[in-house]
């Protein structure tokens, strides 16, 4: 008998700490385990008792990547429970913010963490020496990223710009011009990325996933639309708790989502792309064609090249919104506290994020979830190893380990979000 | 009108001066640096004055420089000593206010912006860390160091000129540290041409904790050491 075990105790290139453990015995798979052993972080428990317009800057504060997401969930959410609803310039600034978040994202996964797994480099520091430019232009990118974000929500992280019913403060046309050069530039330098991430060479790994992603019927999803999946569902995100459920596994402290009765699915850049092809712009179309991809794309290694995609859509959608910008009379729709339930769903950049918020009649929150992309891609992504390993088991360990690791930051985990919450019961006799 | 066209230039030729003495690894400003601007100040106020004057003017000029330098320090929140950056020095501490040792770098921020030194706090983000001081020539950072040493040891690197050792630098939370940072952008040539790096050694990092009393004595030595360098005029007059 022999027992092959492939063990990761720290993973590289993912936000936060998790780990892998693969067993293989007689040349058998026997085991797949991606440990997220970041601890709980119990944010839905000290939101109870907050007054619900601290919910925008207190969600912020779970993640330093995508901190306007969790924005943007919590004030859609909120909103719905006061039966407020914001339209107009209100709306597109929410969508430009969107983008900024987008663009910072992805070129930081695409460049510095998903690239050297393709090119044989051990980081990107490592790459950097042989690949500057596309470095340097990865971080040109990103600050362009970071600039929306900044004008926008006061501060490149954890926005402080962002409340229910709108914003604090709303730019005056003057100031979004200067964006608008250095957005045709990153245009530009996002168009020539997807024509290289279409030139790397992937693994043949086509996998039959439920994707599961936001659908409206104008415009490629960020902030609005019903929750939609290639095997049919299709509903509100009010009815997110009857069709979803979370279950606590032993070896993670994040909760393990699942469709019912269906099991994993699959949120993020390719669930979006493979349920919303039709809204991109043409010269998305255009450029996705060109880097060899088809209006349907099932392999999730070839993620790197939809998120340079999505780069460049938010690229050319943030360039839209500030040719269309008119500065808004009031920075903010008023709210007036209520009691009832809110539910919303947005697409951060890891895939889509549920907020859900019971308020009393004083606006404070007394019940609140939140379900982040990583919490859901987790049984997925144990799915692909589960897949993969018996394809490659007869390579060098180190070399298996790699392909492994590999196949777990195809979806741009980030694991601090996703530990945000762990159900502990105290037993006391 | 022309004592304030004259403080200016004063303060102009100081602060140049702690750049200048920051040229071949030295920090500290020099004596000699010192007496060269007091010299060119001291020509400049003679020339106002007559030159049977110089000696005179000297005197009264360096009296005049410290007690103005000392004021704007208390009372003027644009002095340019108060924010070193306007003369292209940056001084950024790293770390996570919530872990422990972590924190060291955040509180040498800290204590500085109590003697008066401005300085910007940082998660330690690389690429964040890489914007931060682009554009810049003199950086100081702070940051804490894990090398095996006894917690609370300051140590301190020339990153401009040597590699850093990466795995001392391992307290960040996210993909690449402080080391990271500087080897990067040093591969992409955006290095500052001065960055002197102060790394305070760390043993506890629990969510939650405070920082050990060794650590703080570590903070509170690195603080006097930036400030001494910052601004050791002030210093020297009982600013701290």
């Amino acid at each position: 008998m022999k027992t092959k075990v492939i063990k990761v105790n720290m993973l590289a290139r993912v936000e936060g700490e998790g780990a892998l453990l693969i067993k293989i015995r007689d040349n058998q798979l026997t085991d797949v385990k991606l440990k997220i052993y970041e601890p709980p972080r119990f944010f839905e428990a000290f939101l109870r008792g907050r007054d619900c317009r601290e919910a925008p800057d207190l969600t912020a504060r779970i993640c330093g990547i995508c901190p306007v997401a969790y924005q943007m969930s919590a004030v859609h959410a909120i909103e719905d429970a006061l039966c407020v609803q914001v339209q107009g310039q209100l709306r597109s600034l929410r969508r430009l913010l969107y983008c900024g978040e987008w663009i910072e994202s992805h070129v930081l996964h695409i460049a510095m963490l998903h690239a050297p797994d393709f090119l044989g480099y051990a980081d990107a520091l490592e790459m950097a020496r042989d690949h500057p430019t596309l470095v340097q232009n990865a971080l040109q990118l990103k600050k362009v990223g970071n600039e929306i974000v900044a004008l926008l929500g006061g501060r490149e992280i954890h926005p402080i710009n962002v409340r229910v019913g709108g914003f604090y403060r709303v730019p005056v046309r003057q100031e979004l011009a200067p964006l608008k050069e250095r957005l045709k530039w990153a245009r530009d330098t996002a168009l020539e990325l997807v024509r290289w991430t279409g030139t790397l060479s992937f693994p043949e790994f086509e996998q039959d996933y439920e994707f599961v992603a936001l659908s409206h019927p104008d415009e490629y999803p960020f902030n609005e639309g019903r929750l939609v999946s290639n095997r049919g569902l299709d509903i509100a995100a009010k009815d997110y708790d009857s069709s979803f459920v979370e279950e606590h596994v032993a070896h993670s402290n994040a909760l393990h989502s699942m469709l019912k009765p269906r099991g994993a699915y699959f949120v993020g850049p390719l669930a979006r792309y493979n349920l919303n092809f039709t809204r991109l712009p043409a010269l998305v179309q255009d450029a996705a064609k060109a880097a060899g991809l088809g209006p349907e794309c099932r392999n999730a290694f070839q993620s790197i090249i939809v998120r340079s995609l999505e780069t460049l859509y938010a690229c050319e959608e943030a360039l839209r919104i500030i040719e269309q910008y008119e500065r808004p009379d009031q920075p903010a729709v008023e709210v007036q506290p209520r009691a009832g339930t809110g539910y919303a769903c947005t697409e951060a950049p890891r895939g889509m994020l549920y907020h859900r918020y019971a308020l009393d009649a004083n606006g404070t929150i007394t019940d609140a979830k939140i379900v982040p992309p990583t919490s859901q891609n987790q049984k997925t992504i144990e799915n692909d190893l589960r897949e993969l390993v018996p394809k490659i088991m007869d390579l060098p360990k180190e070399k298996l380990t790699w392909q492994c690791e590999q196949a777990i930051r195809n979806y741009d985990p980030c694991i601090s979000c996703a530990t945000h919450f762990l159900k502990v019961e105290v037993v006391r006799s | 009108m022309w004592i304030a066209d004259l403080l200016r230039f004063a303060d102009s030729q100081l602060l140049s001066a702690l750049s200048l003495g920051q040229e071949g690894g030295q920090t500290v400003l020099t004596h000699g640096t010192r007496s060269l601007v007091l010299a060119t100040l001291s020509f400049s106020f003679a020339a106002c004055c007559g030159t049977k004057m110089i000696r005179r003017s000297a005197r009264f000029l360096k009296a005049l420089v410290a007690t103005t330098l000392v004021w704007r320090m208390r009372f003027n929140p644009q002095s340019v000593l108060r924010n070193p950056q306007s003369n292209g020095l940056l001084i950024i501490g790293c770390g996570n206010p919530d872990r422990g040792d972590d924190a060291a770098g955040l509180l040498v921020v800290q204590r500085l912006r109590e003697l008066g030194i401005e300085a910007q706090e940082h998660g330690g983000d690389a690429l964040a860390l890489i914007e931060c001081w682009r554009g810049t020539q003199n950086v100081v950072l702070i940051d804490t160091v894990v090398t095996g040493s006894r917690s609370g040891k300051v140590m301190m690197w020339d990153a401009a000129t040597h590699p850093l050792v990466g795995d001392s630098f391992c307290c960040s939370t996210h993909a690449f540290g402080v080391a990271g940072a500087v080897e990067l952008a040093r591969t992409l040539g955006w290095l500052p041409s001065h960055l002197r790096i102060y790394g305070i050694e760390g043993k506890r990092f629990a969510m939650g904790t405070q920082p050990s009393p060794a650590v703080l004595r570590g903070i509170q030595r690195t603080a006097q050491e930036i400030a001494r360098i910052v601004a050791p005029r002030l210093l020297r007059l009982g600013c701290s």
